[in-house]
Formats: C-alpha cells, structure tokens, sequence
C-alpha cells in the first residue's frame, strides 16, 4: 500500500468515530471532525472547514432521505427558515473569510464547550407563551445565527436550529430533529460553494473525500448503535470529549498566537 | 408521503454520488455533485411546495437557492 495513503486512510478512520459518535447522540460528525483534522493532522482551516461541510451535506441528505419517507419533516416550517439560515450562512462565510484562523479556533471551542453542556443538559421542551409573531422575529435571528456558525466554522449549525424548531416552532422533538437535518442540508452546500475558490485541489482526494466517506459510513453505525447504548453515560463520556476538543483548539490558538 | 419529488431528488442525487465515489476518475466530480445536490433539492422542494398551495414556504426557499446562487457568482466575479 503506498505511504500517501496513510493519512487518507486516517483521516478516514477518524471521521468514521466521528459520524458514529455524533450519530449515536444526534450531532453532526463535524463538531468533532473539525478539530481533529486541525489538532492532529495540521490541515489548514479553509480544507478542515470544507471537508465538515461536504461530510454535513452528505450525512444530512441522507438522513433527510429516510426522515422524509417516514413523513416526519415539517417541510413548512423548513421553507420559512431556510433564508434567514441562508443569509447567515453568506455572511458568516464572508466573516470566516477575513477572520484570523485564531478567531475561529476560539469560537469553535466556546461552541464545543456549549455542546458538551446541552449534552449533560436536559432536552429543551416546547413552550407556546410568547405570541406568534415575535417568535417567529426569533426564530428567524437565531437561524440566522446558526446559518453564520455554519458557515464560519464549517458545522452543520444543528446545534441551533434543533432547539430554536423545538422551542420557538413548537415542533416535537424528533419533528425537529429530522427539519433540522433537513435544514442544514442547504446552508452547509451554500457555505461549501462560498469557501470552494479557497480550497486547495489536492485536500479533495487526500481530505475531503476520506472525511466524507468516513463520516457517511460512521452515521449509518451510529444510526444502528443509538438505541443499543445507554445515551445518558454515552452523552457524559462524549462531552468528556468534546471539552478536550475544545481545550486543544484553545491550546492550538495560544501556541500560534 | 408528502415530498416524493423531493425525496426522489435526493435518492437519486446520493446514489449518482456512489457511482462517482466508486470510479475513480470521478471522485473530484462526486464531491461537487454533493454540494450542489442540495441547491437542486432546495428548488424541487420549492416547486412542491407552491404545488401544495404552501406558496409563502415554497417562494422563501426558492429565494434562498437564488440568494446562495446569486452571492456564489458575485463571489466568483470579484
């Protein structure tokens, strides 16, 4: 086997844990992607960032796949949404364009260590007290919001439309996990497409395509395994994880100061 | 089921994707096929929606196809 393969190869392997883990507690395989290939394998920000948003554009077709021939996504409440994630999505990728890679590794970790406490956290249940218009002025900021995220750093941005269709849509909760995987689809491709003229042509077959295999493989386990493991235990060791993540993002950002 | 146009659109998106990841000649052209297969499922989406008489859903997705689309090419003009 030639030696240029190795990383692909790694990369790949990494990418599967990633899709499985993310998979078995409902994240997107690229908040612990991410920060892999930037720590370990010293990938450039602009590939690690394409590379988690091919693999979210992979992985949440085809989840979208299966949740659409259940009828459980609200295509509705996805069509309302999907500008204001969109508009976001163009200005967090111009953001990210003209940021310090330092600014993103920090804004990542502040994302992580949110995540680990949404995973330790209880679910967010649906509460109707506000009237419907200024809900929907909040829900339409914060997909506007996570449309930025995503695109500046190059995730799904799940971690904001799932609670923002539970909490302010009122949708029920796997209702709102299957439009936001719906959701994400379209804002991830769009910050690709803004972030491809950055890419170097060789992180295609060398990162992007491992990570996106690795990835779409590792969901699918993931998909299997989720009801087969204890979700709370798993949830505490994968935000024992996450926080690490985050730590070695930090750590990066100080060390290249 | 409700989206069959749109869920066609994807199976039929992802498994040309394989295809391309399988040869390996193509494997450059899978991975831009997979990035514009949401645009595309996004417009399908749209058109299905005005179709349902769901027209303020179906217009605000279509719009966002053409606001990622318009903001690509003036991206790509500078």
């Amino acid at each position: 086997m030639p030696n240029d393969w190795l990383p692909g190869i790694e990369i790949g392997l990494i990418a599967f844990a990633a899709g499985t883990f993310g998979a078995m507690v409902g994240l997107g395989g690229g908040l612990l992607l991410i920060p892999s290939l930037i720590t370990i394998f010293s990938i450039d920000e602009y590939s690690a960032r394409f590379a988690g948003l091919a693999a979210v554009c992979a992985t949440s077709l085809s989840g979208s796949l299966v949740y659409i021939r259940q009828g459980v996504t609200d295509m509705s409440a996805a069509g309302l949404l999907q500008l204001p994630a969109t508009i976001g999505a163009v200005i967090g990728a111009r953001i990210g364009e003209n940021a310090h890679p330092n600014v993103m590794r920090v804004v990542f970790s502040i994302v992580l260590i949110y995540t680990a406490w949404r995973l330790i956290a209880n679910s967010p249940t649906a509460s109707a007290a506000e009237p419907a218009k200024s809900r929907m002025m909040f829900a339409w900021s914060a997909c506007c919001l996570g449309g930025m995220l995503s695109a500046f750093l190059g995730v799904g941005g799940g971690v904001v439309f799932a609670p923002v269709l539970t909490l302010v849509m009122n949708l029920p909760a796997r209702a709102a996990a299957a439009t936001s995987t719906y959701l994400i689809s379209l804002t991830a491709a769009g910050s690709a497409l803004l972030f491809y003229r950055h890419l170097r042509a060789e992180a295609i077959p060398s990162v992007v395509m491992p990570a996106v295999i690795g990835i779409l493989l590792g969901a699918q386990l993931g998909a299997v395994l989720s009801g087969k493991v204890d979700a709370k235990v798993l949830k505490r060791v994968l935000s024992v994880g996450v926080i690490l993540a985050a730590a070695s993002l930090i750590w990066k950002a100080a060390s290249h100061g | 089921m409700v989206s069959r146009l749109t869920y066609w659109t994807i199976l039929i998106g992802l498994s040309l994707f394989l295809c391309c990841v399988i040869v390996p000649g193509f494997r450059g052209a899978a991975i831009h096929a997979l990035i514009v297969l949401p645009l595309v499922v996004g417009v399908m989406n749209g058109i299905e929606l005005i179709i349902a008489k769901r027209s303020v859903s179906g217009v605000l997705l279509l719009a966002s196809v053409a606001v990622l689309i318009g903001s690509v090419l003036l991206r790509s003009r500078n």
